[in-house]
């Protein structure tokens, strides 16, 4: 610190991190398109935006782990060209995550040890050094944690005090924290804001990213709002109050036309009443979807969508609440809601969805086995049928229905998964972000079908984090906040904001509590 | 995809190994030898049919040698006291059923990895086999018992049709049953196949007793061949049936494989050995140039994984 008093006035406020004009694709997508970002010593820089505003990918560029197509990248005054993870951590770049990533079967001093030795240590193991150093490290962050401990029994908040400890030893002098409370109990998080700001006092400039706003405007001093890969606007954190900063996130025109029109809506098709799941951290959720309703499930990741959807389809498996067609039923796997009616189309397509090595047919005939055979016996020309009818309908780009669904492209691969459901003949439709990761010509395709599928009085459930999706496609929209139902907005209702507010914990007026 | 890549190869290895055995060894091709070879071979070529299954869901069964050893040894002594020789077949057959039943439970509903499971059932099952029968030997087996083993033509062709019979069996189920399906959804993506209501755990269930019932009948088959039953029958026979799945093109972490490419493997591994005696290798080397050629194949098996790995890494990146 002495140091930097002797320097001139200038060099002292040059900046940490300067980041200008990033732009990254991905294979054609627009991840990144304008990105800026100005650290300053010695401060909390607050990083904030939607689902998909390129905050992750934009922390990346500056860890290094992915490189940026085009832009400015200064590193403590340095222009830093061919970034990669090992010379971002030696300009004093360190990140710590939602999830800490610790052995758990080693104790907190090998795990610092780990990372600050690397593979140079020397052949013998110096352990009441690591133990000092561990110690030391620790010490230094105002925290107790016996260096001898199992990573394994620490919790979740002092695994990310050593995470801290770990970044701080290798001399970080930018620290990234990228949804570090996301997985703490609001008791935690104080110490670890403590911690911050300690940190702050010794120069360190600290990227925050979070979705809690109330805690941005606890600790940060400064806020940069990101929206659609670019970045809006670098605001003091003393001057901004939470409405306008959810304007900000929000505040785009909506660039798609949806094809939603108005369909006949019927009886009530699936009725979720006080449902309560604690291990999916699921509580009292009540909503029905009719026939021939689209149904949005909004809310940040993690606040429950994804889990509900599970618990629907008998994936993780609920005791009661849900009805179908009028009758209480029980979900125990996912064949007893295929015998339901209940089709679901999961969120991650590769890892969920379509089977890749498979070929297209295979992957359309899977949910529905027992249509196109005969005693266990599949009938070869049903099958391709089958498929062949679902090629043209949903016009999968494809030579064949023998390709494999992995040559396909996303969006393709999007619609196989669909028409995979849309085989059984559902009733109720459960989509969970059916679009992600999709062309702009086959999103506006599938969100065509969806609405076919209302016509045909299907209820469909529609889970997405793209606010104008939710807005333009359904005629309600559930909003989800740490596992409840924070309010059910009908389409006229409904705004970007109504929702953004709902979703971040904040009562609506005029919205109809759920 | 991949295509019939690995199949092709192992043809031509086979090609090529014949081809040069016709010129400097033609007694190779004589008729006894190739029965000999065939019959010591047949217990590998049906056990790898199920072996080929339970790879294909991404599981390995190394218990299958036991299960051979202590259903063979049951027939034995059933016969021997009287049981008639269908029935001693069958009880072979719902014997290994049982054992196979026993480890696919284990793995499927219980979610212990197979490769503990079935270590532990191999070891149980053979030394509990020592334990009981004292490492004798079972003999004094009756007359009937060899009715059609012991130097009888029409055996030889009643177990080649046996054994085409359940490789196309295997294949065709494979290809058109739904079972079939299921076993390759389980393999290829164990959650994605939970999502369109398959039962994992049943399929992985009965992949492995499945081939239970395969290994008490081949135990069967292969028993009625001698008049003594030794009760260390079958060790080290897991090893060449995975190394013949292995060699015919299967994907170790399930999701690919072919029986067609089993068959093969079965043929290359099964004649490789008294293929170098004919050529006059010294023994010595068989297990070595048998080890080199299944650590060859797995090695080009891994490289192609990875690519198809580093290929889904890019695009999954690309999101």
């Amino acid at each position: 610190m002495g140091l930097e008093a002797l320097l001139p006035k200038g060099k002292a406020l040059l900046p940490l991190l300067r980041a200008e004009s990033i732009c990254k694709n991905f294979a054609g997508v627009r991840a990144l398109k304008s990105a800026s970002l100005t650290l300053l010593r010695g401060e909390v820089h607050a990083l904030i935006g939607e689902n998909g505003a390129g905050k992750s990918t934009l922390t990346k560029v500056i860890t290094g782990a992915i490189s940026a197509d085009s832009g400015v990248l200064e590193i403590d005054g340095r222009k830093v060209d061919d970034n990669s993870p090992g010379i971002a951590r030696e300009l004093g770049v360190a990140a710590i995550y939602q999830q800490p990533s610790l052995f758990l079967h080693l104790t907190v001093a090998e795990n610092i040890a780990l990372a600050l030795e690397g593979g140079s240590g020397g052949w013998r193991v110096d352990w009441k050094a690591r133990r000092r150093q561990a110690e030391e490290l620790i010490g230094s962050l105002g925290a107790r944690i016996d260096p001898l401990r199992l990573a394994s029994s620490l919790s979740m908040a002092e695994q990310q005090i050593v995470e801290i400890a770990k970044a701080l030893g290798a001399e970080a002098k930018i620290l990234i924290m990228d949804e570090p409370t996301a997985l703490l109990s609001d008791r935690e998080v104080e110490p670890l804001f403590r911690l911050a700001r300690r940190l702050r006092e010794d120069g360190v400039g600290i990227i925050y990213i979070s979705h809690r706003l109330e805690e941005i405007a606890a600790i940060a001093d400064r806020i940069t709002v990101m929206r659609d890969g670019e970045t809006i606007a670098c605001q003091d954190a003393a001057t901004v109050d939470r409405a306008e900063l959810i304007q900000l996130m929000v505040g785009r025109s909506v660039a798609s036309v949806f094809p939603k029109r108005e369909v006949a809506i019927g009886e009530v098709a699936l009725e979720v009443r006080d449902l309560n799941y604690a291990s999916a951290g699921l509580q009292g959720i009540s909503f029905s979807v009719r026939s021939g309703e689209i149904f949005g499930l909004a809310g940040l990741v993690g606040s429950g969508r994804t889990e509900l959807a599970r618990v629907l389809f008998g994936l993780t498996p609920c005791v009661d609440g849900i009805s179908v067609q009028g009758q209480a039923v029980r979900i125990d796997s996912p064949r007893d809601a295929i015998e339901l009616g209940i089709g679901y189309v999961p969120e991650d397509r590769r890892q969920h969805g379509v089977i890749l090595e498979m070929g297209i047919a295979k992957n359309v005939s899977l949910a529905s086995l027992c249509a196109v055979s005969r005693w266990g016996w599949i009938d070869a020309t049903k099958e391709f049928e089958l498929a062949e009818g679902y090629r043209e309908t949903l016009r999968i780009k494809a030579a064949s229905v023998f390709v494999p669904a992995g040559t396909l492209s996303g969006g393709n691969q999007q619609k196989v998964a669909l028409a995979r459901w849309l085989a059984i003949r559902p009733r109720i439709l459960i989509l969970d972000e059916p679009t992600q990761g999709v062309d702009v010509g086959s999103k506006a395709e599938i969100h065509e079908f969806v609405v076919q599928l209302a016509e045909q009085g299907v209820a469909v459930v529609l889970i997405s984090s793209e606010l104008p999706e939710v807005l333009g496609m359904c005629d309600r929209i559930g909003v989800f906040h740490a596992g409840t139902l924070a309010g059910v907005l009908s389409r006229e209702e409904a705004t970007q904001e109504k929702i953004l507010t709902l979703a971040f914990g904040h009562a609506v007026a005029g919205g109809q509590a759920a | 995809m991949r295509g019939y890549a690995r199949e092709a190869s192992v043809a031509l290895a086979i090609v090529l190994m014949m081809a040069v055995l016709a010129l400097i060894a033609p007694g190779y091709f004589s008729r006894e030898n190739l029965a000999d070879l065939f019959l010591a071979n047949m217990p590998v070529m049906v056990i790898a049919l199920g072996m080929t299954l339970i790879i294909l869901t991404g599981q390995i069964d190394i218990s299958v040698g036991s299960v051979f050893a202590v259903c063979s040894v049951v027939a034995g002594v059933s016969a021997r006291n009287g049981m008639p020789l269908v029935l001693c077949g069958l009880m072979a057959c719902l014997l290994g059923t049982a054992c196979g039943a026993l480890n696919g439970a284990l793995v499927g509903y219980l979610r212990v990895p197979s490769i503990v499971v079935t270590l532990a059932t191999m070891v149980a099952l053979r030394d509990g086999l020592r334990w009981q029968t004292q490492g004798a030997w079972v003999g004094n087996l009756p007359v009937n018992f060899q009715w059609l083993g012991l130097g009888q033509p029409i055996y030889t062709g009643l177990v080649v049709g046996i054994v085409v019979a359940l490789v196309a069996l295997v294949a065709w189920g494979l290809r058109y049953l739904r079972a079939g399906r299921m076993v390759f959804a389980t393999g290829s993506n164990e959650q994605a196949a939970r999502i369109v209501g398959i039962d994992t755990r049943r399929i992985v269930l009965a992949v492995f007793a499945l081939t239970g019932a395969l290994t008490g009948g081949a135990a069967m088959l292969n028993s009625v061949r001698f008049n003594q039953i030794p009760s260390n029958l079958g060790l080290g026979l897991e090893m060449k049936v995975i190394a013949a799945v292995a060699v015919g093109g299967a994907t170790i972490t399930g999701g690919a494989a072919t029986v067609a490419g089993t068959v093969l493997g079965v043929i290359l591994l099964g004649s490789i050995g008294t293929a170098l005696t004919f050529l006059g290798v010294s023994a010595t080397w068989e297990k070595a140039i048998q080890g080199g050629i299944i650590l060859g194949a797995i090695a080009l098996n891994l490289l192609g994984e990875r690519r198809e790995k580093h290929a889904a890494t890019i695009e999954a990146l690309a999101r």
